[in-house]
């Protein structure tokens, strides 16, 4: 191995990845991510993702290729949905309606940071880069590789 | 055993130490070993921050009192009625265990051995918590050297690397996609498989310490607790 490294130290105080390496011992079911995923690899998951990119978060019929996956899309629109889409998540009457915002609320800020440079979440950079590219190997292309370039980009 | 203790019963003596205790001497050598590989450890540093410590050499004394207690046979049995965390169970053990040292030592007398004990006894929550913080390292280092192994023995070993400097060292996928020669799709996919493959290797060995599965996360949450 070229990076052969003590896996944790045994001695000293405290250290960010002792915390790091015990949340990720938690289980993991209850992440909104991977309820997404779980989602997205039931039988009828495509059928879901269609019909969930079918139509924006205020309910409107978009064609979300075209509005996430070029640079053409408008990025005022994005700005405006990603704040509906984060409502839609947290907000949501039943867990479909939730996951639904999930998926925009991501897709959206992978539109903004691959096509428009632009950084729509204040939230750690690393932490967004993750939850993008921990869905991107799962979701078809060209939503996977939309996810994938996003994380690069915000990363 | 009374009721109350049957219902404390902890799992994990019907799963991988109690499987081995049936075994028999082979299986009891196993258990035996997985005690002083995951516990000698921990133990010795809770030791190092007591007044104990003076009692002698800390390895001597760790490596003394688990050689004593694991050869008893009704050792296990009695943590099984006891419902505790093993990891609790055994810093029990460890203060009746010096008590018989100090009593062995003739410098002491009966005056001070109880002035002694009834201070450790006093407060067994807060020693807990000490062996928590401790164990909490241990236990997680233990896991990696888990997983890293049944990575190992999958050809696994770029993905365990690749955990490592992702989660370990704080570097990007990005980067890790850079110095490894994979996309940073491909990379994300090698640390989930890794990230599961230590998951699963942390819960085995708090299961061992009888943790309920129910429980998983909040031991989990708890040891982040201690550990902040």
């Amino acid at each position: 191995m070229s990076h052969e490294h003590e896996t944790i130290s045994t001695s000293g105080d405290d250290d960010p990845a002792l915390h790091t390496l015990l949340e990720i011992a938690r289980s993991q079911e209850t992440r909104p991510t991977v309820a997404l995923l779980n989602r997205l690899k039931a039988a009828d998951g495509l059928n879901w993702l269609c019909e969930a990119l079918a139509r924006d978060c205020d309910g409107n019929a978009v064609d979300a290729e075209a509005l996430l996956c070029t640079p053409d899309g408008d990025v005022e629109f994005l700005r405006t949905q990603y704040g509906v889409a984060k409502q839609c998540f947290h907000g949501a009457r039943n867990s479909e309606e939730r996951l639904r915002g999930l998926l925009w609320y991501l897709l959206i800020m992978a539109a903004a940071a691959a096509h428009h440079d632009e950084r729509l979440s204040s939230q750690p950079a690393g932490v967004i880069s993750n939850a993008l590219l921990e869905l991107a190997p799962d979701l078809a292309d060209p939503w996977g590789d939309l996810l994938a370039s996003g994380a690069l980009a915000i990363d | 055993m009374t009721e109350r203790k049957r219902e404390h019963f902890p799992p994990t003596l019907n799963t991988w130490i109690g499987a081995k205790l049936r075994d028999g001497t082979l299986g009891r050598g196993e258990v035996n070993r997985h005690v002083m590989e995951a516990y000698e450890g921990p133990l010795r540093i809770y030791l190092l921050g007591t007044s104990w410590r003076t009692l002698g050499e800390p390895e001597d004394i760790i490596n003394g009192f688990l050689a004593d207690r694991l050869d008893r046979e009704e050792f296990f049995e009695k943590w099984r009625g006891s419902g505790k965390r093993l990891r609790h169970w055994l810093i029990n053990a460890l203060h009746f265990y010096l008590k018989e040292l100090w009593r062995r030592d003739k410098r002491h007398d009966a005056a001070s051995l109880n002035a002694s004990a009834d201070e450790v006894d006093d407060a067994p929550g807060v020693f807990d918590r000490e062996l928590d913080r401790s164990w909490a390292r241990s236990v997680v280092s233990a896991a990696c050297r888990d997983a890293q192994a049944t990575c190992q023995a999958d050809g696994l070993e770029d993905h365990w690397r690749l955990f490592l400097r992702h989660h370990m060292d704080g570097v990007s996928y990005r980067q890790c996609a850079v110095e490894f020669g994979v996309d940073p799709k491909r990379c994300a996919v090698m640390v989930r498989t890794a990230s599961t493959r230590f998951r699963e290797a942390m819960q085995e060995r708090l299961r061992k310490d009888g943790v309920p599965e129910v429980e998983l996360d909040a031991e989990l949450a708890h040891l982040q607790e201690v550990i902040s």
